[in-house]
């Protein structure tokens, strides 16, 4: 199998290229240091992204509440999140870190809360 | 009227207010205010929802409104005061003119630290022609109508602009479920990071057009297309291979202006090439009781420089405002070959510690050498595998050297490989 | 159905100043127009100049009828408390071939009433406008040129004329006027039908369409496409008269103006066009405006534009002022070739329209208490620090910094939303307050103007519009 890569480790984005068989049998190729060799090796077998989005909030003085995955969760996954996230509602008040949704599509990894809104006074 | 009493008074509880606020109450400021327009502290870090902040300052990757949380619980914790919904409008003199719903509030300061970050250059400042329908909007604003409205902006767009809160729009606005026809650079290089064409566009299939431009807007009521061509090496475009693409939306990411109306309101003059004030290692303009950090200063390209340009900001204002900044003589730091501007512009050799310059380089390029020297010493260097004019560098001046300095101070880039 | 004994169709600067006109008489006056706000088209998109007849063709309608309505202007900007400058006009002398025009403008002026266009010398020129090229070779003056705030001076009337009883029908369209036994009936429009004893047709650039449906069409109506820049405050060479080109047998060329609210304007170009729905601006347009206007003003900083535009004037084919009372279809009355000069001629022509009317039988007969003044929004931005805070003392939300670039309030907003003849759309907000016209343009104050706008209408956030019915902000949910 061959992927071609552009490193983002570091500023230099070499365009690398990866031959493998196996996750124990990689080539790699093009790189000008060492650096991204565990970036590169996993953008070929198991690509992950950290999922970002905002999720409704009721009774704080911000409708949207910032949300993250607690760690990043398979590539081809983002979709299915951003579906999922549209599902649901917080209601103020909530607090940065919070769980939103737990084991999110059952990655293993929780949705949580960016910030903290405090119910909102009337 | 309502009158107040601060020893540093801050303008922006974003990023660069907050982290300002917080060293100068720890460098012995008593009584600080932070002044902030909207309903909580946090500036535009708050719609930054995305990932990718903090690794050099915390070694961790945190959204931004985290990243700003942690900066507002310090702020909270060490008893500043925060104004919030309160705009300043004017600097006379020592007071800071505000206004809030209660009234006109007049904030007596011993020093001023300005950090109201930036805007978006629009449309009418790159004069793209055509008609004028509903559906343009600069990459942040469109940001903020999803990320803090939870608004929807378009279905169909095309992105002008490889900043990064361009490539950061287009995965949003993908995962949001519009489709994002074209991000058009009229660059032959990526104006963001690397990493950012990889997870925003790539990830998603986003087709990047370097050396291009939008040549025409269509749509009466919204917008109907856009006209996208090539541009020749003098970003001329050619017409005769134009191309039309239909869309309901254009997002502009063309660059950042730091938001100075204030700053001018007291007199200090703004550098022709940041648009903002120029400052000394102390982060101090040309008005003594005046300093300046962040966005405001110069577009910065991490959320961590700023901190850290802030935090200094903080220390020398709360120490100018108990008179215990001392001056002296200052030296101009110029930009040399390959360097587009260097902030700080002046070092006082009064210096109390070493003197970071952060710059901008000119061209994308590889093995590059950047040198800072006065009268042909050298005064720091630094080898860096790559560098981009996306990203700020920095030479640091050891302090031992600065007491002897006559002349001034020139930074230059060497590149072995020039790209693009 | 509605019924009314004047129906004007047009809410631009014409159509407005005689609906404020027959307000002070016994009569019912509704006015209706296509857009969502008054302003129409030519009268919104152009550059607030109100200047003599000092260049305009001897002897005609037109040239009496603005040397009458420029005199008024003062008084009417008084009433209606309408921001105004008496800037004054200066056209700079460039080349020799220029100065062989002078003579002949002189004697025009002179012939037109104009005693006081005058040619001065460049050293007397540069003196009173010293960003004017060095090398010019003298120049003409005129004193009596001023500028004002074009949106103000409709909607000041428009909102005055609702306060003395007149109805304004917005997105409005004019679909048909039904003529029976020689006399109008009834005007068809998107709204339903409205029976009228008088229609006026002050529709501009869409008049002949109107006039087709009345069979009073012996005439053709196009486009003259005009784009502009606008400069920001902060642009570091401003112009302290209104700098224009010397006319030429073509054009006026372009000008340079100081506004009222301290941004300048630049343009226009005259581009002959067959869409009237172009308002699109070019490439080569921008730049020809850009060309003239540095040989004028060689200092002007065209980075600090902060919007470019288009205004469409009507442009009459056979040229001249048209006012026909109709004989075939009794009650129809066409106004027609009323231009660029519209803007300063409209408030005599609203008077020489009534009177063309009461000729014809309109019976006018004046009412007790009819309100001559209207007070402007109050500007938070023009106020001292004592006045601010009286304002906020009454009404909080005068402390509340919505479009941060212009310093424009909630409270001002609110008054603009809610005020008669109210703003619906973004634009109309922009014209009447301010917000969203400065240097970000619109980029931070939008999002909270679309909260403020959906509120204030009771409509969802993804129904409110830029302008118009379709210009919609935000896409919907789906």
């Amino acid at each position: 199998m061959k992927k071609t890569i552009i490193c983002t480790v570091c500023p230099n984005g070499c365009e690398v290229v990866a031959e493998y068989t196996s996750k124990d049998d990689v080539q790699l190729s093009g790189n000008r240091c060492k650096r991204g060799v565990e970036y590169c090796i996993n953008e070929c077998f198991d690509p992950k992204r950290t999922f970002t989005s905002s999720v409704a909030i009721k009774g704080a003085s911000r409708r949207r509440m910032p949300v993250r995955t607690s760690a990043p969760i398979p590539k081809d996954m983002l979709f299915a999140c951003a579906e999922e996230v549209k599902k649901v509602t917080l209601s103020a008040p909530a607090v940065c870190g919070q769980t939103v949704i737990a084991d999110i599509l059952g990655t293993g990894v929780d949705l949580v809360a960016c910030m903290s809104l405090d119910k909102k006074e009337d | 009227m309502k009158e107040y009493l601060y020893d540093v008074a801050i303008v922006g509880a974003g990023p660069a207010g907050l982290a300002a606020a917080v060293s100068a109450k720890q460098n012995g400021a008593e009584r600080v205010v932070l002044i902030e327009r909207d309903i909580r502290a946090g500036g535009i870090l708050q719609q930054c929802i995305h990932a990718g902040f903090g690794l050099q300052y915390f070694g961790e990757e945190l959204t931004g409104p985290e990243y700003a949380e942690r900066f507002a619980d310090k702020a909270a914790e060490a008893g500043i005061d925060l104004m919030t919904e309160t705009t300043a409008l004017e600097i006379r003199e020592k007071t800071l003119v505000c206004v809030n719903t209660s009234g006109v509030v007049h904030i007596h300061f011993g020093a001023l630290i300005l950090a109201m970050g930036c805007r978006e250059r629009t449309r009418a400042n790159l004069v793209i022609p055509g008609s004028r329908p509903s559906g343009v909007y600069t990459a942040g604003t469109a940001q903020k109508l999803i990320n803090i409205y939870g608004n929807k902006v378009g279905k169909e767009v095309v992105i002008l602009g490889s900043g990064d809160i361009g490539m950061i729009m287009a995965r949003r606005l993908t995962l949001e479920g519009a489709k994002v026809k074209a991000v058009v650079e009229l660059m032959p290089f990526l104006a963001g990071l690397q990493r950012n064409k990889v997870q925003c566009l790539d990830d998603f299939g986003i087709p990047l057009m370097l050396s291009h431009t939008v040549i025409n807007i269509t749509g009466v009521d919204r917008v109907e297309s856009v006209t996208v061509a090539p541009v020749d090496e003098n970003k001329r475009p050619l017409l005769d291979k134009a191309e039309v693409i239909p869309c309901d939306t254009l997002l502009l990411s063309v660059g950042l202006i730091p938001e100075n109306e204030l700053t001018t309101t007291a007199g200090v003059s703004l550098s022709g090439i940041t648009k903002g004030a120029s400052v000394n290692q102390f982060m101090q303009t040309e008005i003594p009781y005046i300093f300046a950090c962040g966005n405001v200063l110069h577009v910065n390209d991490l959320v961590d420089n700023v901190s850290r340009e802030s935090e200094k900001a903080g220390k020398y204002a709360a120490k100018y405002a108990k008179g215990a900044l001392t001056s002296g003589e200052s030296i101009e730091v110029k930009p040399g070959q390959g360097i587009r501007y260097v902030c700080p512009q002046t070092v006082d050799k009064s210096a109390d510690a070493d003197v970071d310059l952060f710059f901008r380089t000119v061209v994308p390029a590889r093995e590059t050498t950047l040198v800072a020297s006065c009268n042909g010493e050298v005064l720091a260097r630094k080898k860096l595998a790559a560098t981009t004019p996306g990203a700020m560098e920095k030479l640091t001046i050891p302090q031992d050297k600065i007491a002897g300095l006559c002349g001034e101070i020139v930074v230059i880039a060497e590149h072995k490989e020039v790209l693009a | 159905m509605i019924k009314t004994d004047v129906l004007i169709i047009g809410a631009g600067a014409v159509g407005v100043a005689l609906a404020r006109e027959l307000s002070k008489y016994k009569i019912k006056t509704i006015v209706c127009d296509k857009n969502d706000d008054v302003g129409g088209d030519a009268s919104k998109s152009n550059s607030g100049l109100t200047s003599t007849s000092a260049t305009m063709p001897v002897g005609t309608l037109e040239c009496k009828i603005r040397t009458i309505s420029h005199s008024m202007v003062d008084n009417i900007c008084r009433d209606l408390d309408i921001p105004i400058i008496h800037c004054g006009s200066i056209a700079p002398v460039l080349y020799p071939e220029q100065m062989e025009n002078v003579p002949g403008l002189l004697a025009r002026a002179f012939q037109n009433g104009v005693y006081d266009y005058e040619f001065l010398p460049k050293e007397d020129i540069l003196e009173m406008e010293p960003t004017l090229n060095p090398n010019i070779l003298g120049g003409i003056y005129s004193p009596r040129d001023s500028q004002v705030n074009q949106f103000l001076v409709v909607i000041a009337e428009a909102e005055n004329a609702a306060e003395n009883g007149v109805e304004f029908l917005l997105d409005c369209k004019v679909e048909d006027i039904c003529v029976s036994n020689g006399r109008v009936e009834k005007v068809v429009t998107s709204k339903g039908e409205i029976e009228a004893k008088w229609v006026v047709n002050c529709a501009g650039l869409h008049c002949d369409d109107i006039a087709k449906m009345v069979d009073e069409c012996d005439f053709t109506v196009h486009p003259r496409k005009g784009e502009f820049f606008v400069f920001s405050h902060n642009t570091p060479v401003k112009v302290s008269h209104i700098i224009s080109s010397v006319p030429s047998a073509k054009t006026r060329g372009v000008l340079v103006i100081p506004t009222v609210d301290n941004n300048m304007i630049v343009g226009p170009t005259a581009d002959d066009v067959e869409d009237k729905t172009d308002r699109m601006t070019t490439r080569e347009g921008l730049e020809s405006v850009r060309t003239q206007a540095l040989a004028m003003v060689p200092g002007l900083r065209f980075e600090d534009t902060i919007a470019q535009f288009v205004g469409a004037r009507p442009a009459r084919e056979p040229e001249g002022y048209n006012i026909v009372v109709s004989k075939k279809a009794l009650g129809y009355v066409g106004i027609s070739g009323v231009r660029s000069t519209g803007l300063t001629a409209s408030f005599a022509l609203a008077k020489y329209i009534a009177h063309e009317m009461q000729e014809a039988g309109l019976v006018l007969e004046r009412k007790v208490g009819w309100i001559r003044t209207r007070r402007g929004i109050v500007r938070f931005a023009d106020k001292t620090d004592a006045e601010r805070d009286a304002l906020i003392a009454k009404d909080p939300l005068y402390g509340k910094i919505i479009c941060r670039c212009e310093q424009v309030t909630e409270s001002e907003i609110l008054q603009a939303i809610r005020r008669p003849v109210g703003a619906k759309t973004l634009d109309a907000v922009k014209r009447r307050v301010r917000a969203g016209m400065g240097r970000c343009q619109g980029g931070f104050c939008s999002p909270l103007i679309i909260e403020i706008l959906a509120r204030e209408l009771g409509i969802p956030e993804e129904e409110v519009r830029k302008r118009g019915q379709k210009a919609f902000m935000l896409a919907d949910n789906d």
